[in-house]
């Protein structure tokens, strides 16, 4: 593989990697967002609470585009597969 | 050298990378740090410490742990350490727990604030927050770039912080002493490394302290920072715009405003096209701009070439190509959820006709329009392009003022020139045919009337084991074709020795063919023919060919089913010394009485950048000195992918697509031109190397007429079995001879055998060690010569030997040459003296007779 088959590669690599961070960028501004307001809300229970409120939000956000994708695959259309894989 | 800016994902992947990289440094330097810390510690020996720690761990566990956090476990095991460079108490360890203490912290402080120490580091184990805020790390370093991981990664280990000063008060209920603490703590901190924090997500810096205390004190609860709430409002807002206004995985055009409402056009392996137009209704002197989009829901990445000079057009039934421009513009992939849209399509420009050639015209009144487009799947040499046509889009064209002498508005672009007519162009009927009905699958690219199978060889090879070939079968036949049998033929180019034929195993995705050439299934497979299927002795003779041109060909319930593809084996070939365009041919479709034509291109380099996929595709096509214009293009192998400084095989069907059109039947001289480059000229002939087995009337397999051996016989082995396996040799010349291989049944035949006398051997197999010669056969063309080989050792002769000290000679070689009574025949044997230097030696002769007057011992004296 020379270098432009490599590079071409990297780019398609690329284009999915940005896709995904991207993608996990503005759902998890959405997701931090309503954190935030769901803390002020609860700022007068127990430090807690909020502990684990802030924590699901922080491990579910590099996750979203993937909970996403499945939802919006889900019951969509699929195209069938004419060609066996070989 | 490649230009990086071409690679924009490339780049960013690139910069994504080196943070990634600078923030795991940075979260390992920090574990790092802690673990010397721990190194450099060693266990807290004081009474006093173990037994505060103690009674903290056996405390009572606050009611928020046991409400909020059922899971967690006693704790057990803590090992309590004091350290010099440690800043200030500190757990951590996931599965080794550990409180890290300060040395000589505890000798400065209380009992009181020694046990609120523990408790506030025994309710940090508790909660696992080690486990927590590491993850919390971990995922603030993937996300680095993300401006509201941060705050929140900080949140999270304040407010970790937050609960276990909580279970601290819950316990003395001593909120001002513990301030206090924590200020003087504050007070005594060095400096800790930012790593550290990094690491374990502690807040170890004075400010965190002073901010902890100041909310006990007053009893508020920790908030962001005004600035900081502030920043990461802005920073959402930031966020939201950018993810807003670029929607990933699509090119906006510049119609992104409404259009008229399109559906998009029935999937092919997942990929549909919509044909779209900000209005259906133009005006007679406005020239028709249409839209059209692609996207891949499928799951494989699609080379296909997005520009209208690759697309087709159908207008109200008649289907145009653009006839220019497209061996200068490179395919562009597209992935799964991808899609490329705002395609132009504009109603102008160089359309022809497929049948004949015509330009566009647009009448007034309404159209109807489709586009099709062409991917091909690049994975391998066994896919097809795949062709996708798109919705019926209807447009119409406003009456206008008539042209003064006539009706037809014919839109921008060259005029069309006359043509000659094409009378045989009965295939591009075909294609019209079937691009009129759009199927959910791909487009069948050759033609089939009956089972059907295309090889494609990959030629020239430099031994056996390189030899792929690739297949597709059909069968249009309404009720299914079951498959009694398949062999697979292989010949000499000269076409005196067939090589082999032995049952191949057709099978498509581990299943056999058989099961599933349903009516309308196309498979596809490839490999070595019949490799899985092969005997030893077949595989053996196969590995034994000589340098030499060969046919292969598939033969289905004993009728030939497949074209006859022709592959070199030349030992010495070296693919960079190839020239960068060659053609050659192979027998084509029954009936088409044009072979297929085969153009074996190398793949773009540095120096080449536009030999690309879609310009070997549709080269131009010169036979006997005159271009032929393309009106349509077949191809019958795989399109690519012609992948850099690789070779590649393009198989296209001239029979009917051209003008003039190449005439059938006849032998050709063929070139092509690809850009600059220009291959050699071939003779194209439309003979059938292996015979004629396909009646051109009906277009239906004939079954091959039983060939005539020459030879034939059955050869019995020493021990009176049939030899199987046994190689039977003609030697007709020096250079001249042909090998055959018995059978299980040790038969043997040899066919198209030309008129001569010719010596024979027969031996069990290359290592024989006997051997029966025939010394004078003669053959005859047409006749066919039965020969049974007896080696059936009837009569033997045994001895010892011994050395000349008289000592038995153990492991010598004896070897003897005998003759038969009749003179015809020789057999010549071979045995190992054993132990006792005996040796045994049987032969098919009643009689010996040593060969030239020498001894029959070569090794030692006889006995």
């Amino acid at each position: 593989m020379n270098a432009f088959a490599w590079l071409d590669a990297l780019d398609r690599l690329g284009f999915a990697a940005m896709r995904y961070l991207l993608s996990a960028l503005w759902q998890s501004s959405l997701l931090f967002v309503a954190t935030f307001a769901l803390a002020w809300f609860l700022r007068k229970r127990r430090a807690s609470v909020r502990y684990l409120i802030w924590v699901a939000a922080l491990l579910v956000a590099p996750l979203l585009p993937v909970l996403t994708s499945g939802v919006r695959h889900a019951g969509a259309p699929q195209a069938p597969v004419s060609v066996l894989p070989t | 050298m490649p230009n990086p800016w071409k690679y924009p994902w490339a780049l960013c992947l690139a910069s994504y990378a080196v943070g990634l990289t600078l923030l795991f440094a940075w979260f390992v330097a920090g574990r790092l740090r802690i673990r010397q810390w721990i190194r450099s510690a060693r266990p807290a020996m004081g009474e006093r410490v173990l037994s505060v720690f103690r009674s903290a761990l056996e405390g009572t566990q606050p009611a928020s742990h046991r409400a909020l956090l059922p899971f967690l476990s006693p704790l057990s095991g803590v090992e309590v350490l004091e350290g010099p460079g440690v800043p200030a108490p500190v757990s951590t360890g996931i599965l080794h727990p550990r409180v890290l203490l300060p040395i000589g912290l505890a000798d400065r402080l209380s009992d009181e604030e020694l046990r609120a120490v523990a408790l506030h580091e025994i309710a940090h184990l508790r909660r696992r927050d080690s486990l927590v805020l590491t993850l919390a790390a971990l995922v603030r370093a993937v996300l680095f770039f993300h401006p509201l991981v941060w705050p929140a990664a900080r949140q999270i280990s304040a407010l970790a912080e937050q609960c276990a000063d909580d279970a601290v008060l819950e316990t003395t209920g001593q909120a001002v002493p513990y301030a206090r603490l924590l200020a003087r703590l504050a007070e005594e901190l060095p400096h800790c490394p930012l790593s550290a924090e990094m690491a374990t997500g502690l807040l170890l810096g004075k400010s965190a302290f002073l901010r902890r205390v100041e909310a006990i004190l007053s009893g508020r609860r920790l908030s962001l920072s005004r600035l900081a709430l502030a920043g990461t409002l802005i920073a959402v807002l930031v966020s939201l715009v950018i993810a807003l206004a670029v929607p990933l995985g699509e090119k906006k055009g510049p119609n992104s405003a409404p259009s008229e409402k399109a559906e998009w056009g029935k999937p092919v392996e997942g990929v549909q096209v919509r044909l779209r137009a900000m209005k259906t209704k133009w005006q007679s002197d406005e020239r028709p701009e249409l839209w059209a989009d692609i996207r891949n829901d499928g799951k494989r990445e699609l080379p296909v070439a997005a520009t209208q000079n690759h697309c087709d057009l159908e207008m109200d039934g008649v289907w145009f190509r653009w006839a220019k421009g497209k061996s200068d513009e490179a395919s562009s992939t597209l992935s799964p959820d991808r899609e490329y849209d705002s395609i132009l399509v504009e109603l102008g420009g160089d359309w022809r006709s497929i049948d004949n050639n015509e330009g566009l015209k647009i009448n007034e009144g309404k159209h109807k329009l489709r586009v099709a487009f062409v991917a091909s799947p690049e994975n391998n040499l066994t896919t097809q392009p795949i062709r996708i046509i798109s919705n019926s889009f209807e447009i119409e064209i406003a009456a206008g003022p008539p042209p003064s002498n006539q009706q037809s508005r014919p839109v921008e672009g060259p005029q069309t020139e006359p043509t000659p007519p094409n009378a045989s162009d009965s295939k591009s009927g075909d294609l019209e045919k079937r691009t009129a009905e759009p199927k959910d699958k791909p487009e069948a690219l050759f033609p089939e009337p009956a089972v059907w199978i295309t090889l494609f060889p990959s030629t020239p090879i430099r031994s056996l084991k390189e030899y792929r070939h690739t297949y597709r079968a059909r069968s249009p036949a309404p009720e299914g074709i079951k498959i009694e049998s398949c062999e697979f033929e292989l010949r000499s180019g000269d076409g005196l020795r067939r090589i082999a034929r032995f049952p191949y195993a057709l099978a498509v995705g581990g299943g056999p063919l058989r099961d599933l050439l349903a009516p309308g299934k196309v498979f596809k497979s490839q490999g070595m023919g019949g490799s899985d299927a092969l005997t030893e002795s077949e595989q053996r003779r196969i590995g034994s060919l000589a340098d030499g041109d060969y046919l292969v060909a598939l033969i289905v319930n004993g009728v030939r089913c497949s074209n006859v593809a022709a592959f070199t084996v030349d030992s010495k070939f070296d693919p960079s010394r190839e020239p960068t365009l060659k053609l050659f041919s192979l027998s084509g479709a029954p009936g088409a009485g044009l072979p297929y034509l085969g153009i074996r291109a190398i793949g773009p380099t540095p120096q080449d950048p536009k030999l690309t996929n879609m310009a070997v595709a549709f080269p131009e096509i010169f036979a006997d000195g005159v271009k032929r214009e393309r009106q349509s293009m077949t191809w019958v192998g795989p399109v690519g992918p012609l992948q850099p400084g690789k070779i590649c095989t393009f198989i296209l069907d001239i029979a009917s697509n051209f003008a003039p059109a190449i005439e059938p039947g006849k032998a050709h001289e063929v070139y092509v031109k690809v850009g600059k480059y220009q291959s050699e000229p071939i003779t194209i002939s439309p003979g059938d190397p292996l015979g004629k087995t396909w009646d051109d009337k009906t277009l239906s397999p004939v079954a091959s007429p039983p060939s005539i051996p020459s030879l034939r016989g059955k050869v019995t082995g020493p021990d009176g079995e049939p030899a199987s396996g046994y190689d039977v040799t003609l030697f007709m010349a020096p250079d001249k001879r042909f090998k055959e291989q018995c059978n299980h049944e040790g038969l043997y035949e040899f066919f198209n055998i030309p008129s001569a006398k010719c010596g024979l051997s027969c031996s069990p197999n290359a290592q024989g060690r006997s051997r029966l010669r025939v010394l004078e056969l003669q053959i005859e063309k047409g006749t066919t010569r039965t020969l049974d080989l007896d080696m059936q050792s009837r009569y033997s002769i045994s001895g010892c030997v011994t050395n000349s000290d008289g000592k038995p000679a153990a492991g010598k070689d004896v070897r003897a040459n005998w003759k038969s009574l009749e003179g015809d025949r020789e057999w010549e044997n071979a045995a190992i003296t054993d132990a006792d230097g005996c040796y045994l030696l049987g032969s098919p002769f009643p009689v010996a007779a040593w060969n030239s007057g020498q001894s029959p011992f070569s090794a030692a004296q006889s006995a």
